[in-house]
């Protein structure tokens, strides 16, 4: 069996090697966006999600401020801490660590990540049907009643959506943004 | 009061562009690449583990799974350049073809049958460029995972169809005719469904080797010729739907033996070595509640090895030495949080080893001088527990029996962690436990009667590890993280291959005990801009305790050295290595230390799809040599010089 992969191998090898020398010329003429920081992008796509979602009415907003909560130990803070002072419909944004969960009602906007594995069944509990918009970056939280999932496919950023858990807490989120979900439930 | 409080707004320390600004239609579009994250929760983990990442063996031009584990604190390598073999604070025992290592791929055991060997050189049945990260966990593993896991687990992750997402081609050369190519596709559907495919084929001719102990004219004045050569072929498929994943593997490896071991003639080109191992492995997750998961897997490998020796009886005969192992098994794990407070793993595993079948013989005349038939089971339950004894205390102890036909030995090995988190930043674990390791096949029966040959030793017993650790974690930052543990080793009845002075044969013997103690440091730290930097010092002495001589192949001194940054302004990444490896006694004498270093310059994104990198090892031609073991003439066997690779890769 092996000589047969030897051979197709060695064909490939031979068809390739020309190919690629000339790759680099052809790409080069039209460069394409540098690579950027995961957190950064990521951090970027947390103040769009705020950007497209409809708080209800009867929300408070403690101060004027639109609050993004983060754990103090997620890789993300720093990323989050730059949208201080940015908008979101007119409110400026605010960004809390949230070392305890008792103040968990006061954020419009929770950022999950691994850091938060061991709370959050406790977090999921606190929020109860509270209106926060909860964005999970963590393969084993995923779904698991964050309404919105970012995950890194093929080297982009992608987010999946569970329209269930952003009814649950009466968010509405545009149409736009279910448009460029990856997956919408 | 409040403990959610306003973070500063910091100063933006990178001028790269206001991505928030972007519309999301553009963010969706753009390339990232991943910051450092160091694998979430190792600091709850009842032991110091340590993480590589695909990036890091990117960054680093590592080639083989031995490349990547001599990284790691604590560990260093030996090649007498037909294997490579692995120690651990401060044990590496000549003839130990890696057996006290649990090999896991994919959380399935990849030790063989016979041998129990670990494959960490080009041996190993998977390519690298297929690994996603490997984690190291030292320390004994018994209590979870049986025999083997003795001075350690290797747990070599791989990559899923999704982590391709489509298809890629890479090629390789390097020094001493070294070419490799490898063809793969991954890709995953919309409904979750996803499957990878890799081949690869790798060769190199290796350099012609001069060696003193040779230097007659009847044996070509030491130098053996293309007698370095190696060449293997990795196949991976792999698919998950569902709740279920398959995985299969397939690899040969052919490499020549340059140093006449066994007391062969030298220089003969006919002499090599073959390793044929294959895998099917199929796993079934369900989610039983909320908070219990079962697991179930069915397993089935094989390793085929042959050796060609050649021997000078007069007259000059080939003689093939070999051995077949074939096994099959199951093993279901249940992990629940049912309980409030506690988290319980526990797990039942069988395997059958319906072919352990060794062979020695002579190709013309046909003399047979080993057919050894057998087979064998090997059965384990296990059970563990991690409590929260109070909020920032968390217990974790489990204990497994394990029960092996080959020695008719059971076996009950316990390990208890307690686990402190003195606050955010600090975490102080001690750890106590045992591991054993059951004779192999070829430690009890291999016999080959003729001069330089072995003969068996029925009898042998299971040798047994004690383990005391303590260890503190610091993280000041999420960026950085100081490691620092005292460990202890106690083993007796230690499996350890000699010379009977009585015949000159070669047998494996339950020597005395042996005793090894040390401290190990490791600090880690991410930088906003991408760098990345692990370095860590090893200090560690191994004893035997009845002669109170130092063990043969137990560097005293370990340090390393691993600094990957972006360089600036250009879209490449420079990934510097250094390691020490101190004065090392061998069987007759001692190896001197010496420090290595290598570099590598990768390019992630030359033009859209394209990866080039180029590296350079042992970048200052520094002359290294590793202990020989009781098979080798030599005492030392010398290192390669500097050799480079270029390798070019392309995602279509």
């Amino acid at each position: 069996m092996h000589g047969l992969i030897i051979a197709i191998l060695r064909r490939t090898v031979r068809s390739l090697v020309p190919a690629l020398l000339l790759l680099p010329l052809k790409g080069m003429a039209e460069p394409e966006p540098a690579p950027v920081p995961e957190y950064e992008l990521k951090a970027a796509f947390v103040y769009n999600f705020a950007l497209f979602t409809e708080w209800p009415s009867d929300t408070a907003y403690e101060g004027g401020t639109l609050n993004i909560c983060v754990n103090p130990g997620s890789a993300l803070r720093h990323a989050l801490a730059a949208l201080n002072e940015k908008a979101v419909k007119g409110r400026r944004v605010s960004v809390r660590h949230l070392a305890a969960l008792d103040t968990l009602r006061a954020c419009h906007v929770l950022f999950v990540d691994g850091n938060d594995r061991e709370r959050w069944v406790q977090i999921k509990k606190g929020l109860g049907g509270a209106s926060v918009l909860t964005v999970s970056d963590d393969d084993e939280i995923g779904h698991d009643g964050s309404i919105i999932a970012l995950g890194v496919d093929n080297k982009r950023v992608v987010f999946d959506v569970d329209t269930r858990a952003a009814r649950q807490a009466r968010l509405v989120l545009s149409s736009k943004l279910l448009r460029l979900a990856r997956t919408v439930q | 009061m409040t403990s959610a409080f306003v973070i500063p707004g910091i100063a933006r320390s990178t001028a790269g562009p206001d991505l928030a600004g972007l519309p999301i239609e553009q963010l969706l579009t753009l390339e990232v690449y991943s910051a450092s994250k160091f694998t979430q929760k190792v600091s709850e983990a009842p032991s110091a583990v340590s993480v590589v990442t695909a990036a890091d063996i990117r960054a680093f031009g590592w080639r083989t799974v031995a490349d990547i584990l001599r990284s790691m604190r604590g560990l260093y390598v030996s090649n007498d350049r037909n294997y490579v073999y692995l120690g651990a604070r401060g044990f590496l025992r000549p003839g130990d073809y890696n057996t006290r290592f649990l090999l896991l791929v994919d959380g399935n055991r990849n030790n063989d049958g016979v041998f129990d060997q670990a494959s960490i050189g080009t041996e190993f049945v998977l390519d690298i460029d297929m690994i996603e990260r490997v984690e190291f966990v030292p320390g004994p593993g018994s209590s979870i995972y049986g025999a083997n896991a003795f001075f350690g687990v290797i747990n070599i992750i791989t990559k899923n169809g999704r982590d391709l997402s489509g298809p890629q081609a890479s090629v390789e050369h390097g020094s001493h005719g070294m070419r490799k190519a490898r063809a793969s596709y991954g890709m995953r559907h919309d409904g979750g469904a996803e499957w990878l495919f890799s081949a690869s084929s790798y060769r190199e001719d290796g350099p012609d080797l001069y060696f003193p102990e040779f230097d007659t004219p009847a044996t070509n004045n030491g130098v053996a010729r293309r007698l370095d050569h190696d060449r293997a072929q990795n196949l991976l498929l792999k698919g998950a739907a569902g709740a279920w994943s398959v995985s299969l593997a397939h690899s040969e490896r052919t490499k020549g033996i340059p140093t006449a071991s066994y007391s062969q003639a030298f220089n003969d080109a006919r002499a090599r070595t073959v390793d044929i191992q294959s895998f099917v492995d199929a796993s079934h997750r369900a989610q039983l509640a909320d908070d219990a998961q079962l697991t179930t897997r069915l397993f089935w490998g094989r390793y085929d090895y042959t050796g060609d020796y050649v021997y000078d009886y007069p007259p000059l005969t080939l003689n093939h030495d070999g051995s077949h192992s074939s096994w099959w098994g199951a093993e279901s794990r249940l992990v629940t949080t049912r309980i409030a407070g506690h988290k319980l793993v526990m797990g039942a595993e069988v395997q059958r080893d319906y072919r352990q079948h060794q062979f020695n013989f002579d190709a013309d005349p046909f003399v047979s001088r080993l057919d050894d038939r057998r087979a064998g089971n090997r059965f384990g339950v296990y059970l563990q527990d991690e409590f929260a004894l109070r909020p920032s205390l968390l217990l974790n102890a489990g204990a497994r029996y394990d029960r092996s036909s080959s020695t008719g030995d059971s076996s009950i090995n316990p390990r208890v962690a307690l686990i402190h988190k003195a606050s955010e930043a600090t975490t102080y674990k001690a750890m106590a436990g045992t591991a054993f390791r059951a004779p192999n096949a070829y430690e009890l029966y291999y016999e080959m009667l003729s001069a330089g040959g072995q003969k068996s030793n029925p009898g042998l017993k299971a040798e047994r590890i004690r383990t005391q650790e303590l260890s503190v974690e610091h993280a000041a930052s999420p960026e950085s993280r100081l490691t620092a543990s005292v460990f202890r080793n106690t083993v007796s009845n230690l499996i350890t291959q000699t010379t009977d002075p009585a015949d000159g044969l070669l047998v494996f013997r339950n020597l005395n005990r042996a005793r090894a103690y040390g401290i190990e440091l490791e600090w880690e730290r991410a930088w906003t801009g991408g760098a990345r930097l692990r370095t860590s010092y090893s200090w560690q002495r191994a004893k035997d305790v009845g002669s109170g001589a130092l063990l043969v192949n137990s560097p005293r001194h370990l340090a390393k050295f691993n600094l990957s940054a972006p360089v600036p302004r250009t879209g490449w990444r420079s990934g510097a290595e250094a390691s020490y490896v101190g004065r090392r006694g061998t069987l007759q004498g001692e190896t001197g230390g010496y420090w290595l270093a290598n570099l590598t310059l990768s390019a992630i994104r030359l033009a859209p799809g394209l990866e080039l990198s180029a590296s350079l090892y042992n970048l200052f031609d520094r002359r290294y040599a590793d202990p020989g073991s009781e098979e080798h003439v030599q005492d030392a066997i010398v290192q390669n010089g500097r050799t480079f690779r270029l390798k070019l890769g392309y995602a279509f």
